[in-house]
This record gives structure tokens, C-alpha cells and sequence, in this order.
């Protein structure tokens, strides 16, 4: 009695009912299921009220920019940011993912339904991570980015470093030396960023990547340490490469996940759209959309994952923690990233298969009631940013 | 009051009046971003959806017939939601929620959302064509039974029948009709 079965159901439903086709009884499900959420905990309501007089300017201004930008056009408008650069292409693969499921008996374990209601923030709570990021320039020089700044933030040669909305972005041409500007996060912070080629980068918690301001030459470097969401433009003529240490991937165009954080064994390449070639100095392999690379610290073959689960590979970029299969280790891993806290652990930690997706904007207390489920004590020390785990 | 004062507005948009357009935002900006927030648990999202409306909102101002902008706005966010549901799959609470909702395991920790939930699933299965509905109903509403709910809630049988007698023997009812 294995659920997805009916997803397929549920989603050609949804279709059905957007396109005017649904019958009254469809109709009432659907309403009746999305009426089903009015209950649930909306996120305005926990901002102090110059926070959300703040949220409620900034959608202001973005729809009067819409509409005074397109005032001549009907109903075109560009979409801002980078969740929606996720093309038709990458839903094909989040549907051959999901067929994947029903076929595969590995992925029939039991969703565990998260009440995520209450939520308040006390003392003695950690809120989730921030878009913030430190941008150094050329000469050594550190900004720091938030959604505060708008407009050109410095010049590099020929290209232009703008910062608009909580997203960075390059334009210009080389001219001369290749700069190279670097973007960090920190624990707790995510930010995206457009190099100078259109190429789209969004980076996760933990993570930085140099890259040239203008690319130029026969090929495009930037190299990373961390977890990044590649969407990369296609230029033939010069080829993209993804590096850490002697592990290289070469794009040919295309959409895909990079984890490759110092504090992991595995860098795992998972690609979502088009083709890529991963290497790590000794072997290459080239990999397909759905799959995902697996290059070892001390192996030089390279794993190919015929059948990744590209949903929890990327759904960090769509805002969701998801743990399929994952033991408690992958989870503090997570945990100490995403709510930038120190964990300790006292004692062995138990085998467990964890299978569940809650929201990245959940606070701390708010996503250990997983562990509640598991009757696994814990204890946050909020002050010193500490989470104490005694399994 | 605040009927007549709307309907003044809108007519007012109709008629391209910025300053209408900005009041209307003002009164309903944070209930379409949280009703859109409750469903895909994601603000960025949420809000991208907003942005859309009230932009073809004001694009379309001239020829959109609006009595009811409450009305009109919440379908907006409905369909905007679902659309974005539509391009975004696998990777959104709305489907997850779904997925609960179906799983064993799935039991609110109290009578009315016990109710709720069980009407929800019942209505799903309702959609199902004829042989797809027989089994789902056996198995997937076959888990609501008076007693199980009483373990599970750590009430009396006799208080959850009580409580959602109606529905469950309804259901229950309609399950037998369907099955023999």
C-alpha cells in the first residue's frame, strides 16, 4: 500500500483542475485540500511590525518595478529570482525522479507526518540560516552582502558588481589581468550570485567560490568548496569547469548540484539537466541527467549513481531540508550548517533510518521534534549556539 | 463601510488610478502572502506568487470584472499556488502534505483534524476511478476505525464515537454500499 502510487493521481488532478477540465467531485477535493492548510502557521504573523512593514515595501517595490518596466508590454514579465531559473527541463527530471519512486520498493518507507503548528520563538530557540554572504574583491577588500544593499556595489576593470534584491551579479568584458573575486558563506548563510557569462550560481551554507570577474581565454574556472546549484550558459567555444583540489567537472551547459564540503569524504556531482564530465586527475566519466557522481578521497573510481535521488540533492535550493535514507550524522551535519550551532554529542549515535522533508525556514526547536518522534533527547544552548544530542 | 469603500476603489482602479491600486495592495498584501506561505512553506515562493497578481492586476485593471476583490485575490493565490505546484512537483509541501496525509502514520493529535483529514482522504478517493477507488478505500480509509482512532488519540472508543460518529459511520456506510 505504497502512497506515491497516488501522486500521479493527485497531480494530473491538480492539472485537470487548472485547466477548467476537473468534475464537481474533483473540484470539491481540491478546493476542500487546499482549504486543508488555512490552519497551518503562516510565517507573517511571527515578524515584529517593522518586519513586516519592511517585507510588505520590498514585494511593493518589486511590483511597481514589474509594472514600470513592462508598463508598454501585456502580460510579460520576468521572474526575479534564481528558484525560478529552474527550468521545464528540471521538472521533467523531478517527474522521472518521482516515477522512479513508485517502481523502486527502497523508497516505500513511511513518511513521517511533521506537525510543524505553535511555532513560536523563545530563549531558547535558534532560528534558521539567512541570505547573507562576504564578497572579496580583487585587492582583498570584504563586503558584506544582504538584501539591504541595491545598486552597483564596486567596478572591477570593465565589469560592473551589482547587488540587487540579495542577488550579486557581474557584467562587463575583460580587459586585460583576470581578477579574481571570491563569495563565502558562512554557517547559516545562502546567497546567489550571475557571474559575468549569465552562468547562475546559488550557493549554500558553508561554502565559497572564486571566480574570474570577466571570463577570457579558452575556458571558464571557478572553484568551490562547499554545496552549490550550478546553472551554467552554454558557450561551446569555451568550456565551464567546476574545481576542487585535483577533482574537476567540465560542463557542457547545463543544470547541476556540487557538494563538496572539506568536512565530507564524498564530493557528489548530481546532474539535473544536460550533460557533464567529472574527473579526478586520474579517471573521467561523464554522467546523464538523474544521475549522480560519487568521487572518494583515496578512490580513484569514480561512483556513478544510475538512479540519484536528484529531489534531496537540490531540494536545498527549493528551500526544503530533505533526509531520505539519511542517518543521524548526515542530519547534525545539516543541522550545524543551516542553524550555524556547534553540536555535541554525547554517546554513540543509534542507527536510524530517517526518512522526512520539513521546510528550511523552520527554527530549531521546530524541526528536532524529528528526533522527539525518535525519542532522542536533546538540548539547545541558544545563547552559545550549541545543540547537545544524547542519543 | 468598508464594502462601499472597496467597491469606490476598484472602480478607481478600473480607471488606472495608482493610488487605488496602492490601497488595495496595502489592505491585502499579507493575506495573500501568508495564504500562499501556508501551502508551500517557503516565503520567497509565496511572494513571487503575490508579485504576479497584483502585477496582472493592474496590467489587466480595465478589463478584469471584479465584485469581490477578497474573493478575486484568494482564487488568484489558489490557482497561483496550484500553478506553481504544477511546474515545481516534487520538491513542494503541498505534495508532501499530501503524501502524509495518505501514510499510516498520519494522525492528528486531535478529534477535529482527525475528522478533517479523514473527510480530506475520503474525498480524494472519490476521484479515483471505480476499481482504483475499491482498493483505496479498503486500504487507505480502511486505517480509520473507531478503535484504532481511540489508541492512537488515547481516547475512549466511546468518546471518538461520539465525536465523528457522523462521518464515520457515513463513511463507513458508503465503503460497505461501494464493496458489496
Amino acid at each position: 500500500m505504497s502512497k506515491p502510487e497516488y501522486r500521479e493521481d493527485f497531480n494530473q488532478l491538480i492539472e485537470r483542475y487548472l485547466e477548467g477540465k476537473a468534475s464537481e467531485t474533483e473540484k470539491k477535493f481540491v478546493e476542500k485540500y487546499y482549504q486543508s492548510f488555512e490552519k497551518r502557521t503562516g510565517i507573517y504573523n511571527q515578524l515584529s511590525d517593522a518586519e513586516k512593514e519592511a517585507a510588505g515595501r520590498n514585494l511593493k517595490a518589486k511590483i511597481d518595478a514589474s509594472i514600470d518596466g513592462n508598463s508598454n508590454k501585456k502580460v510579460f514579465f520576468l521572474k526575479s529570482t534564481l528558484f525560478f531559473a529552474v527550468s521545464a527541463a528540471a521538472s521533467i527530471i523531478f517527474i522521472l525522479a518521482g516515477g522512479y519512486y513508485i517502481f523502486n520498493s527502497k523508497f516505500s518507507a513511511k513518511v513521517i507526518p511533521v506537525q510543524l503548528t505553535a511555532k513560536h520563538v523563545n530563549k531558547e530557540d535558534i532560528l534558521p540560516g539567512v541570505k547573507k554572504a562576504t564578497l572579496t574583491l580583487d585587492g582583498g577588500e570584504n563586503i558584506v552582502l544582504d538584501s539591504a544593499q541595491n545598486g552597483i556595489l564596486a567596478r572591477q576593470g570593465n565589469t560592473a558588481i551589482t547587488n540587487i534584491n540579495g542577488a550579486l551579479s557581474y557584467t562587463g568584458k575583460n580587459d586585460g589581468p583576470v581578477r579574481y573575486n571570491t563569495l563565502t558563506t558562512q554557517k547559516g548563510q545562502q546567497y546567489p550570485l550571475t557571474l559575468s557569462d549569465g552562468t547562475e550560481i546559488f550557493l549554500d551554507a558553508s561554502t565559497s567560490i572564486r571566480f574570474p570577474v570577466a571570463f577570457s581565454g579558452n575556458d571558464r574556472e571557478v572553484t568551490i568548496n562547499g554545496r552549490a546549484y550550478f546553472h551554467v550558459a552554454e558557450n561551446k567555444a569555451m568550456p565551464f569547469y567546476v574545481i576542487k583540489g585535483d577533482r574537476k567537472v567540465r560542463v557542457y551547459g547545463t543544470q547541476f548540484n556540487v557538494s563538496a564540503y572539506d568536512n565530507e569524504k564524498d564530493i557528489k556531482v548530481t546532474l539535473v539537466q544536460g550533460s557533464v564530465q567529472v574527473s579526478n586527475g586520474k579517471k573521467a566519466t561523464m554522467i546523464t541527467p538523474g544521475q549522480q557522481a560519487v568521487l572518494s578521497i583515496g578512490n580513484e573510481d569514480i561512483k556513478v549513481i544510475e538512479h540519484a535521488d536528484v529531489e534531496q540533492a537540490i531540494a536545498w535550493k527549493n528551500g526544503i531540508i530533505s533526509m531520505h535514507h539519511a542517518d543521524m550524522s548526515d542530519i547534525l551535519k545539516e543541522i550545524e550548517r543551516w542553524y550555524d550551532v556547534e553540536v555535541v554529542v554525547n554517546g554513540a549515535l543509534p542507527h536510524k533510518d530517517f526518512y522526512f522533508s520539513v521546510s528550511r525556514n523552520v527554527n530549531l526547536t521546530d524541526l528536532l521534534r524529528i528526533f522527539e518522534i525518535y525519542h532522542i533527547k536533546y538540548k539547545i544552548d541558544a545563547q552559545n549556539r550549541k545543540l547537545t544530542v544524547n542519543p | 463601510m468598508l464594502h462601499t469603500n472597496e467597491t469606490i476603489l476598484l472602480n478607481q482602479l478600473k480607471k488606472g488610478e495608482r493610488k487605488a491600486f496602492d490601497q488595495l495592495y496595502e489592505r491585502y498584501w499579507l493575506l495573500c502572502c501568508e495564504a500562499a506561505y501556508k501551502r508551500l512553506s517557503n516565503q520567497e515562493q509565496a511572494e513571487d506568487i503575490v508579485q504576479n497578481i497584483f502585477v496582472r492586476l493592474w496590467i489587466n485593471r480595465a478589463t478584469l470584472d471584479i465584485s469581490n476583490i477578497h474573493n478575486y485575490l484568494m482564487v488568484a493565490v489558489r490557482n497561483g499556488v496550484l500553478d506553481y505546484y504544477k511546474q515545481h512537483k516534487h520538491a513542494t509541501v503541498f505534495q508532501e502534505n499530501f503524501d502524509e496525509m495518505l501514510s499510516e502514520t498520519a494522525m492528528p493529535d486531535n478529534i477535529l483534524d482527525a475528522k478533517e483529514l479523514m473527510e480530506l482522504t475520503y474525498a480524494f478517493g472519490e476521484t479515483l476511478p471505480a476499481k482504483r477507488k475499491k482498493i483505496f478505500l479498503l486500504h487507505i480509509c480502511g486505517k480509520y476505525s473507531t478503535s484504532e482512532i481511540a489508541v492512537r488519540l488515547k481516547l475512549s472508543q466511546k468518546t471518538v464515537q461520539n465525536q465523528i460518529r457522523t462521518s464515520l459511520i457515513e463513511l463507513k456506510e458508503r465503503i460497505a454500499l461501494f464493496l458489496f
